[in-house]
């Protein structure tokens, strides 16, 4: 009986550390994968009960949201063109994550983005091989010194992030309210637009330069490839080079950073200059790939749902590209939702902010494992 | 102790067995205690036995086994059962209220009442009563916050006995204590069994075991080893029996020549927190071969000095020279890379990143340069290969170089640490508490490590609470007392006592009482 537990705690043990060290590629990369999958089918089934509830039919509501996202090459591509804004301001999120910091204010940080690619591309003519290249760096720099400042303060008087990029953020949203109405605006309308921005300044349309015809005619731009590229470039500077080693440093223990000489202060400002830049890049993009023109609260929130993209990826640069493309297909489907099966295109937020929770509460009841762990190594004095 | 064959067995622990995921914490364990006796469970950290004290407070449930109270098997599955058994635990970590007085932590749970109304006059007469009885003096209404650790402990095993306990349990209880307090401690002990206590006393330190037990149970990887009176055996078996193989208790210094000077603190004073002066007018000289000890109790100065030293607080006054260069105003990474390697007390909080992995960890703070780094990129191969070079010289028992730290033992997480502070090859060591909650094994290895730097002509600056590791290493000590060297010692002039004296205050501290009563 008792030689029976020994063997049983042996053979566990045994088998815990083959999972833990075998290097399953395969496992690997799909393991954490299929975490966020479950969550998102959890979260559709949960979706599915408030539907009910109110007397609609998830089955034909979900067909439709299906559809409407990815039947068809005008609906895949919307999908995609949504995505593209997300997959930048989760990564904006996730990277300033990634350092222990909590970049909410992405949405202005778009804004001042888009001002400043706006304001090139409609004041100067240039070829476009620079004219392009330029207004991307300008809606970075602006998107970056508005998260800069925070940063500064952060690191200089400890003034709490969470605080000061949500207001740098409202600061960011109403003064590019004020220029677009007084200083960037076409004189030709009354409305709240900017004036159009020169053909130099464009993003080629992918039916260009690649002969697919399926996006043939469709609004896809190289924005997407933009997206990706920087997606990976995140991943290369967090994963590989000694920026990204010490973000990281900071982000898991500062104090032990401080101890190894790695300046918290310089991370802090630096992660945030990052990720304001990834947040202005998106803005950059949507107004020189889409919209050509710059109109007043055009953004769908896009910064906040950045939020959630980082959250449901796990700050992991590559898993920002699935999440981005899952709510850009949500928000994709969801009008047809409406259009079909009669369902409130409101309903995809509800689905959005299921998915949230249900990421939140998975960190919550891995908090919970892992404080009961601590304890009990504690208590054998492993610790 | 001459009857202990007619002392009556008031505990037994028949069997017990607990296992936690990926760890059998005591397997099988039995151990009877008699009346009257000290008996002290000796093991390493993770042997499992603080694991078995809380399986008979009741904070655990055994999986198996059984616990027989004067013979009759009782069952305890909370701490409050085990109170009403007479059952008492005085913790590692005490449990009391800063805020609230002694007599009220004492009497909580058991409150003196009268019609529902807190009694405060009783519950002072019953604390002086049962300080009296049992020796355990104290001032009933001084609040927890202001008294010393060793009158904290106090008030704790005065807490067991006011809630009826005539089992005392005691975990590590030395470990916050100085060496007169370690005294008055046993003399207090010694004292409770004289009245027929019975006393578990838990340790991890083989001299307390010989001076204080009757008889002694050595626990090894959640297994007995044995049950001996202490008088039968010594402390070679004994740490023979605890580590599982011989182990060289006693330290071999060789006779090394002092070179230059390396660290040269002047005048130095500095701030802590509350911006009230921590260190006051230190001059601190070490040599090259040189190992200088910094001896004291706990909150005189050393955390904020090791701070200094690294560069990660301001000195408020003085100057700090290393190889004749003022380093006082220079950042804690300009310090590293002139070849000063420190060692924190503060394994898990300031020496390693614990959700890096080892390879993470052994080129933090060399992470940006060679041979870990080309420009802004890292090298991953030569990482990985001087990872695995460490991972064999310093023994990190580990089976994946790309585990993360958080799942290596205390042990093997130091010497991850000490690997990465002498792979810098530095000129100056300093070490503070380089040996805290480690076990035997380990302590033996950390210690080895120092002499053989010490050997190759490095300096090193060791600031430890255990004054033990001060007497046995340092070639000089140096007494810290409120932010204040009052005192040094060549090697062969110290003894315990007069270096515990001086911690204590020494003759400043005469001074300073004298003038408080004028």
């Amino acid at each position: 009986m008792k030689t029976d537990i020994r063997d049983k705690e042996k053979n566990i043990i045994e088998r815990k550390n083959k999972n833990k060290f075998k290097d399953n590629k395969l496992s690997k990369t799909l393991l954490p994968m299929l975490v966020p999958i479950g969550m998102i089918f959890f979260s559709f089934f949960v979706g599915a009960i408030i539907m009910l509830i109110f007397g609609y039919d998830p089955i034909q509501a979900y067909v439709s949201l299906i559809r409407g996202a990815f039947v068809g090459n005008f609906n895949i591509t919307q999908t995609l063109l949504n995505s593209v804004p997300l997959i930048f301001t989760g990564l904006a999120v996730a990277f300033a994550f990634r350092c222990g910091l909590f970049n909410i204010g992405a949405e202005g940080q778009l804004y001042l983005g888009s001002l400043a690619s706006t304001y090139i591309a409609t004041a100067i003519i240039l070829p476009a091989i620079l004219h392009v290249p330029l207004i991307l760096i300008a809606g970075a720099l602006a998107g970056g010194l508005w998260a800069f400042l925070p940063g500064i303060l952060k690191a200089k008087t400890g003034s709490h992030e969470v605080i000061t990029t949500m207001m740098m953020s409202w600061i960011g949203v109403f003064l590019s309210s004020y220029i677009i109405r007084n200083i960037l605006k076409d004189p030709r309308t009354d409305l709240p637009v900017s004036k159009t921005i020169y053909k130099s300044a464009e993003l080629i349309k992918i039916d260009k330069i690649l002969p697919i015809p399926a996006l043939k005619g469709t609004r896809l731009h190289i924005g997407f490839f933009i997206a990706i590229l920087t997606a990976l470039l995140i991943w290369y500077i967090l994963k590989k080079t000694t920026i990204g080693y010490e973000v990281r440093a900071v982000g898991f223990n500062p104090y032990a950073s401080e101890y190894a000489g790695i300046s918290i202060g310089k991370n802090i400002i630096l992660a945030l200059f990052i990720s304001g830049m990834l947040a202005g890049l998106a803005g950059s993009v949507e107004i020189a790939g889409l919209h050509h023109k710059l109109w007043d609260r055009y953004s769908a929130m896009y910064g906040f749902t950045g939020i959630a993209v980082a959250l449901l990826a796990k700050n992991n640069p590559i898993g920002v590209i699935f999440a981005a493309i899952l709510f850009g297909a949500t928000q994709a489907g969801g009008k047809s939702m409406q259009l079909d099966a009669n369902v409130p295109v409101d309903m995809t937020d509800i689905l959005e902010g299921i998915v949230i929770f249900a990421v939140a509460a998975e960190e919550i009841i891995k908090m919970f494992i892992r404080a009961r762990e601590k304890r009990r190594l504690a208590q054998i004095g492993t610790t | 102790m001459e009857n202990l064959i007619k002392q009556r067995e008031i505990l037994k622990l028949e069997n017990i067995t607990k296992a936690f995921p990926g760890v059998l914490a005591n397997d099988r364990i039995n151990i009877n205690l008699l009346e009257g006796e000290i008996h002290a469970i000796l093991g390493e950290n993770g042997a499992g036995k603080t694991t078995l004290m809380n399986i008979l407070y009741g904070l655990y449930n055994a999986d198996e086994g059984k616990i027989y109270l004067d013979g009759t098997p009782i069952e305890i599955h909370s701490p409050k059962d085990a109170i009403n058994k007479g059952i008492g635990m005085v913790h590692q970590h005490f449990m009391l209220i800063l805020q609230l007085t002694i007599m009220e932590n004492i009497i909580l749970g058991k409150e003196t009442a009268k019609g529902g109304i807190l009694d405060m006059n009783s519950a002072e007469k019953v604390v002086k009563q049962y300080s009296e009885k049992f020796g355990l003096h104290v001032n009933p209404k001084a609040k927890i916050m202001d008294t010393s650790v060793g009158i904290q402990q106090r008030v704790e095993i005065l807490k067991a006995l006011y809630h009826g306990a005539n089992i005392l349990v005691l975990d590590e209880p030395t470990s916050v204590l100085t060496p007169q307090e370690v005294v008055e401690l046993f003399k207090v002990i010694k004292s409770l069994t004289a009245k027929g206590m019975s006393v578990f006393f838990i340790t991890h330190k083989l001299e307390e075991v010989v001076a204080i037990s009757d008889r002694v149970t050595v626990v090894r990887d959640g297994r007995v080893v044995d049950t001996r009176k202490t008088k039968d055996t010594n402390k070679v078996e004994l740490a023979r029996m605890m580590v599982g193989r011989d182990v060289v208790l006693t330290v071999t210094k060789d006779k090394v020549e002092k070179g230059d000077v390396v660290l040269n603190i002047k005048n130095l004073e500095a701030l802590d927190y509350r911006n009230l002066r921590a260190i006051n007018g230190v001059n601190i000289q070490v040599r090259e071969g040189e190992i200088v000890g910094i001896a004291g109790v706990a909150g005189n100065g050393q955390a904020e000095l090791e701070e200094v030293l690294s560069g990660l607080r301001k000195a408020h006054k003085g100057n700090i020279y290393f190889k004749d260069k003022d380093i006082t105003h220079i950042s804690t990474r300009d310090r590293l890379r002139m070849g000063i390697s420190h060692i924190s007390q503060d394994r898990l909080g300031r020496g390693l990143i614990v959700d890096f992995n080892i390879t993470e960890n052994i080129i933090l703070g060399d992470h940006d340069r060679k041979p870990y780094a080309n420009g802004l990129i890292l090298n991953f191969t030569s990482i990985l290969n001087e990872t695995e070079k460490l991972i064999g010289e310093f023994d990190i028992r580990t089976p994946s170089p790309f585990l993360p730290v958080h799942s290596l033992s205390g042990g093997n997480q130091q010497k991850l640490i000490v690997a990465r502070e002498f792979n810098r090859e530095p000129d100056l060591l300093i070490a503070n508490q380089p040996t805290r909650g480690l076990d035997v094994g380990a302590i033996e290895f950390v210690h080895n490590q120092l002499l053989k730097f010490r050997r190759e002509k490095k300096a090193i600056l060791l600031i430890s609470l255990e004054l033990e590791e001060i007497m046995s290493l340092s070639d000089r000590i140096l007494v810290i007392y409120e932010g204040e060297i009052i005192k040094e010692f060549k090697s062969s002039e110290a003894t315990k006592e007069l270096v515990g004296y001086y911690m204590m205050g020494g003759e400043k501290k005469k001074i300073n009482h004298e003038e408080m009563r004028a």
